[in-house]
């Protein structure tokens, strides 16, 4: 596994003779940059597979970045389980008639489980990670949790999304929300 | 026709009743100490990890979370009605997620609001309670609502 390290007090002097101006203006370039380029950075991070491990990033004194990159064990397994059970949640949810929760639930719509399906299988990696849930009203939920974070997706038989994402004691939610979104928000939050 | 269980369920609560009103009480106020439980039913569990569905309401069929209040009466009263309830619909009754009153009335929404129950009695189950919620909230409303109380809330499995 490689490792880059990155000082950001030290940044500067890797400019030369040019570094005050060259560092402030390609610093500023970059934190300018539209969100978009941010995005597709988040893209190219997550195709290298890489891990970031920021410490003390709440400090002030944030001193530097590591990036660790290579295939890791945190990875590999829910890529397996995508490849060798990918229905096996999906199937039970099909299974729930009408009535599944004895108070009167709407069987779990297919239209509703295609959605969340589509979606699930957008995400790639982070998708292998969301289990399917009935709703009683006939959407599709889909919850994904890891250290510190919970992620709820509530999927519409029409494909819209409602969602709540925790982080810690934060918590953020939103209703009709498009896939796209949805997909952003996922990015930016969880 | 009631079952047996629920015959005794109200046999039962008309006794609770006489003696809440005895003391100036009503036997619908529910109190803090009181152990409220969710019934669960297949779909409410991965394994034997509680989902959230388990507190997410078809707001068609339901305006408020449905609870029994356990520790007025003998569970297997409870658990009988719970099994009688699946057998109509072809699901297993598989036991309740439990919490204790005070746990809900803690729980405050980011609208402000502190969630509450309420005693509700019916024909199958005269200890039965429920915790009113506000309606056309949105999905993610009753997304919100169903973590906390699954967060607070201890499946016991039968």
């Amino acid at each position: 596994m490689g490792v880059t390290r990155i000082s950001w007090p030290s940044a500067a002097q890797s400019f030369g003779s040019y570094s005050g101006s060259v560092a402030a203006a390609f610093l500023a370039g970059a934190l300018c940059a539209p969100v978009e380029a941010h995005e597709e950075y988040a893209r190219v991070l997550r195709r290298l597979d890489v891990r970031w491990s920021v410490p003390r990033a709440y400090g002030s004194s944030f001193q530097g970045t590591v990036i660790s990159y290579g295939m890791t064990p945190a990875t590999t397994p829910p890529v397996i389980a995508l490849l060798e059970e990918p229905s096996a949640d999906w199937l039970e949810l099909r299974a729930l008639g009408a009535d599944w929760d004895g108070k009167g639930a709407v069987a779990v719509s297919p239209s509703a489980i295609a959605h969340a399906k589509a979606f699930v299988n957008s995400l790639g990696v982070v998708g292998s990670t969301f289990e399917p849930f009935a709703h009683p009203n006939g959407s599709v939920g889909l919850e994904a949790q890891k250290p510190g974070k919970e992620a709820y997706l509530i999927v519409t038989p029409s494909g819209r999304f409602s969602y709540l994402v925790r982080l810690g004691d934060a918590v953020h939610r939103g209703k009709d929300v498009q896939a796209a979104l949805m997909a952003r928000v996922l990015a930016l939050l969880y | 026709m009631f079952s047996l269980s629920s015959i005794e369920l109200g046999v039962r609560f008309v006794g609770f009743a006489a003696a809440e009103l005895a003391r100036l009480r009503s036997p619908l106020n529910v109190k803090n100490n009181e152990t409220l439980g969710r019934e669960l039913f297949s779909g409410h569990l991965k394994g034997k990890r509680l989902r959230v569905n388990a507190f997410l309401i078809n707001e068609i069929s339901e305006s408020g979370i449905s609870l029994d209040r356990l520790s007025l009466a003998p569970r297997r009263l409870f658990s009988a009605v719970g099994r009688e309830a699946a057998a109509k619909r072809s699901v297993n009754f598989k036991g309740f997620a439990e919490f204790d009153c005070a746990s809900l009335r803690a729980i405050e929404l980011d609208d402000g609001t502190r969630l509450d129950a309420v005693g509700d009695p019916t024909f199958e189950n005269a200890f039965h309670a429920d915790v009113a919620l506000m309606p056309d909230r949105g999905d993610d409303y009753y997304l919100f609502v169903a973590t906390e109380l699954k967060d607070i809330s201890q499946p016991h499995l039968e």
